[in-house]
């Protein structure tokens, strides 16, 4: 469970898909850790580098 | 953009990309004359995140994120930023040579562009809308606009010991 609030979790997959090149629809996967990962299994950024 | 409430807009921003395999990065960091948060050129490595994951780029990338500007959540600010940075003249962009520098680059080099805003609000904020003339302004470099606003509910525990 990742100890950060709905709305800075929100923008914060939102700055890292649009970094990824990723659009809205595209699916992701979301660790404990706050790694993310593009639905290829490739780490595309960590929700707690996101301010 | 509809004005909201700002004490009920809890975060906004807006970001911009540029891709395309023709895309040369140091080219569009001078016509846009702003550092963009993240570009790179095909076949290009770059890193992404803290620890510095190294990518190679499959394509030419140019991209920023406003709040690496703007602390606000007025989302108006944030398009404001954009629209700023695309020309130089707000009133009139389609007679702006600034603006005219950019359409041509992204028509000769077929660049994909696309503009995302993102904005949250507390339960009883008006949801924004996009304005027609920054619609207009994005249309003309054939690009795309996606939104992503969210109204979140109160916390549950705010209602505790408020139950008939």
């Amino acid at each position: 469970m990742l100890d950060v609030p709905e709305e800075d979790v929100g923008a914060a997959i939102h700055s890292i898909k649009a970094a990824a090149r990723l659009r809205g629809a595209d699916n992701i996967v979301i660790y404990d850790n706050g790694d993310v990962t593009d639905a290829r299994g490739e780490e595309i950024g960590n929700i707690y580098d996101e301010d | 953009m509809m004005k909201t409430e700002p004490s009920l807009s809890v975060k906004a921003f807006a970001t911009i990309r540029f891709e395309g395999d023709a895309l040369d990065p140091p080219s569009l960091d001078d016509l846009l004359r702003v550092r963009p948060t993240l570009s790179y050129g095909k076949g290009e490595t770059y890193r992404i995140g803290r620890r510095g994951i190294e990518k190679t780029g499959l394509t030419g990338y140019w991209f920023l994120n406003t709040k690496t500007y703007l602390e606000t959540s007025d989302l108006d600010a944030h398009v404001s930023f954009l629209t700023k940075m695309l020309t130089d003249s707000t009133a009139h962009p389609h007679r702006d040579h600034k603006f005219n520098r950019i359409k041509a680059v992204v028509d000769q080099a077929s660049l994909e562009v696309l503009v995302t805003l993102f904005w949250i609000g507390r339960n009883g904020a008006a949801m924004p809308t996009v304005a027609p003339r920054f619609r207009s302004l994005i249309d003309t470099l054939r690009g795309g606009i996606e939104t992503d606003f969210t109204i979140t509910e109160g916390d549950p525990t705010s209602l505790e010991g408020r139950a008939a």
